[in-house]
Parts: C-alpha cells; structure tokens; sequence
C-alpha cells in the first residue's frame, strides 16, 4: 500500500469523499481484498488513537475539576438554580403538627399527609420560563396551589419533556384534591429520574384515599437508595398505626 | 480570564491549539459542572458519578466540535442533553440486572454485542501500542489526530524545520504503529474471530 492510499482512506473514514471519488473508493473496497483490509485496520487504528485521546482528556478534565471547583461536593444554592422546598404542615399551621407530635392516638390520614407531603424538587433556569416558573414558585410557597395550577399545566404543555414541570403540575392536583387527574399526571411520568419521587407522590395519593394496604405497598417499593427512604419507613409504620 | 462566548469555545476547540482548548474546557466546567451535578444529585447519584457523566459529556462534546459539525443549540444546552442521556444510561444499567435462564436468549441482537465488544478490544490494543510507541510518536499522532492540530503548530512544538518535516514525521510515526498493529498477536486473533 502506498502513502497516497492511506491518505485516501484517512479522507474516506473522515467522511470528506462524496459523489465519484467516493463510489471509486467503494468499487476499490469490494474488488481490492487488501484495500479493504487497510481501511479496516486504519478505522480500527483511528479508534484506539480516540480512545487513548479520551483517556487522557478524562485525566485532564480531572485536573481542570479540582483547580475549577476546589474539589467540593456540595452544590451551591445560586440564582442559577433555584430549590423550592415546601412542607404541606406550614398550611395547617405549626400547631397542629406540634399537637401531633405529642398525640398518641392513631394519626389520621389527614395529618401525615400534613407531616409527610414535603415538597422537594429543582427547577433549572429555563430561559423564557423564568418569569413564569418565578410566579408559579411563588404561588406554591405561599401553598396556593389552585392559582399555580394552571401556570404549571400551561408549563408542561409547552414543554412536556421536562418532566420535572409534569410532576410540580401532579403535586398542584394532589393538593388541590383532584386525584384522578393526579393519579393521570403520576402515571405520565415516564424519566428514570423521577421514578421514586412518583412512586412516593402515588403512596401520599393512596394515603389521601385511605387505601391504605395500597399505600404501604408503594413505600416498600420505594429502595433503600432513594432519598425517600427514611420517611417512607416512618409514614409505613404510621399507616400501620391506622390499619 | 475572560469569558468565552459559545463562538469562541468552538474556535477555540477547532483551533488544534491544546492550550486554547484547555481555556474552553474551563469555562465549560465553570458554566456546567453544577447543573449536572444536580442532576445527578437530585436522583441520589454521587457527586463522584456526577463528574463522570460531566467528563464524558465534554468528550462527546469535544469529538464533536472538533470536526467542525455545527451545533444547532447553545453549548450549555446540548451539553446538558449529552449528560442526561448518559446519566439516564447509568441508570439504566445500574437498575436491574436479571441472571439469564439457561437456554434463554438474550432479546438483544447478540451477533450486534459480540461485533461491538470486538471492536473495542481491538481499539484497546491499539491504544496499548500507542502507548507503547516513543514519546514523540505518540504525542506528534495524538495532535494531529485527537486534537487536530495543524502541522504548522507541530512543526513548532516539535522544533522542526518545516511544515514538510512534520508531515514526514507523521507519516513515520503512522508507518511504524501500522506495523506494530499487524504483527500484533491479539490483534489478528481479533481479526480471524
């Protein structure tokens, strides 16, 4: 094999033959055994130079890490990122969940609902979406989840991949008891990274329905990596106090 | 140092230069490191997975860049997409893993695997010649090809006299590994299967 035919094949795997030169190269593949073999082993040849490439870019990028971010690990809440942490007790009042705290009487439904439905999720900047997510935030922060309803359900529609808007509209018809649009909305959910968020939000659901067998159920399912783990041990033997 | 614009990331990239593109790989990771850390945060990954995805999100980006294909999003944004995928991918992998039952075949197209695991071996033998190759070889081929960089700049990394000479030690440097590839035992293993 020649210099030019590595060249030529070098062209070809780069994808910068088209129209003649790359049916002549095609003709060459099928009738030259030999050439067909070079430009296999260059591909192969090329692969191993990527991947070595990678390989080292990865320890560079390490590098670049540590000197960039100081090595830390935990994330910083800044305005490029807004978290909204909401609990459903700061509705009902403090007084309440204090009063729950020192009775020992089978809870009702109502109230660990009240103590368990903790809202967590991140909402990342979105561009346009920023003024409105703002109000929809808000809304819910002040536990007005009828008026941030419709915000987050005009939100999802315009964007339905992103999930994260999909589940902030089920929480909305959660708190505003309609639950078979809920369940509806929970069921629709299909990112892998909202699955134990939506298998928890489904065992409140149930909670809200007194199915309580049903309930359970979701929070066994729920595994022991999940960050729902611990209150879904808690609100388990609390649902078992009512059974 | 300054901040970057989109545009100048990809110059910046596209310019073979690797000090340049150490300057866009930082202002990536300032940019984008935290989104995808929460990302993976948030669905109980580790901050140590997060930088994986992160890393091998930027080499997708970079592989890409490189050759000059246009992007038809903001960087962030498709950097964003790239990790989300491969982060959804770990999950993937890492959710369950069911023993097959004997006598039971795999759905997936096992002829497809076995094509691909092939591949890869023989692409980890190749780096491991490389690896092998002298120091100026292997670096003259990983600027060239992995970075791009233009022969103008390696004639000058390399102290050479012309343009001309780098091509030459290019061409050597590329003579040699194809011989140390063809007369490699594992490799023509790969190759008769």
């Amino acid at each position: 094999m020649k210099q030019e035919d590595f060249q030529l094949i070098e062209k070809y795997l780069e994808g910068e033959l088209d129209g003649q030169a790359l049916t002549d190269f095609h003709e060459r593949m099928e009738k030259d055994a030999e050439f067909a073999e070079a430009v296999g082993m260059e591909k192969d040849i090329l692969g191993g130079i990527e991947l070595l490439g990678n390989e080292a870019l990865k320890k560079q990028l390490e590098k670049i890490g540590e000197e960039e971010m100081g090595g830390a690990k935990v994330i910083d809440i800044n305005n490029r990122r807004r978290k909204f942490l909401w609990a459903a007790a700061a509705v009902l009042g403090l007084a309440l969940v204090a009063k729950f705290a020192i009775d020992t009487s089978p809870p009702s439904p109502e109230k660990l609902y009240a103590e368990y439905a903790v809202h967590e999720f991140d909402f990342l900047e979105k561009g346009d979406d920023q003024k409105i997510l703002g109000e929809a935030i808000r809304k819910m922060e002040d536990g007005n989840f009828k008026d941030a309803l419709p915000i987050m359900k005009s939100l999802s529609e315009e964007k339905p991949k992103e999930q994260v808007y999909l589940l902030a509209l089920g929480i909305c018809y959660l708190e505003t008891n309609d639950l078979t649009e809920a369940l509806n909305i929970f069921d629709n959910i299909n990112s892998p990274l909202f699955e134990w968020e939506v298998i928890w939000y489904k065992a409140l659901l149930n909670l809200k329905l007194k199915n309580y067998e049903q309930s359970v159920q979701l929070l066994t399912n729920i595994p022991s990596d999940s960050s729902r783990k611990k209150d879904a041990d808690n609100l388990k033997l609390e649902i078992l106090k009512i059974k | 140092m300054p901040h970057l614009s989109d545009e100048e990331i990809l110059e910046h990239i596209q310019s073979g230069n690797t000090t340049k593109q150490n300057e866009a790989f930082r202002q990536l990771y300032r940019d984008n490191f935290r989104k995808i850390e929460s990302l993976v945060l948030k669905n109980n990954g580790t901050h140590d997975i997060a930088k994986d995805i992160f890393h091998d999100g930027i080499i997708v980006f970079f592989n890409k860049a490189k050759k000059g294909i246009e992007m038809n999003s903001a960087i962030g944004t498709y950097l964003y997409a790239v990790c989300q995928n491969l982060w959804l991918n770990h999950l993937r992998k890492n959710k369950k893993q069911v023993p097959l039952q004997e006598g039971v075949e795999p759905e997936s197209d096992s002829e497809t695997i076995y094509d691909t695991l092939v591949v890869n071996e023989k692409k980890k033998i190749i780096a491991q010649l490389l690896e092998k190759m002298g120091d100026d070889c292997q670096k003259l081929i990983q600027l060239f090809y992995y970075h791009r960089m233009k022969m103008q700049n390696i004639k000058e990394v390399f102290g050479l006299g012309s343009e001309q000479a780098a091509k030459n030690k290019k061409s050597q440097c590329m003579k040699k590994l194809r011989i140390m590839v063809k007369d490699n035992a594992n490799y023509k293993n790969m190759l008769t299967g």
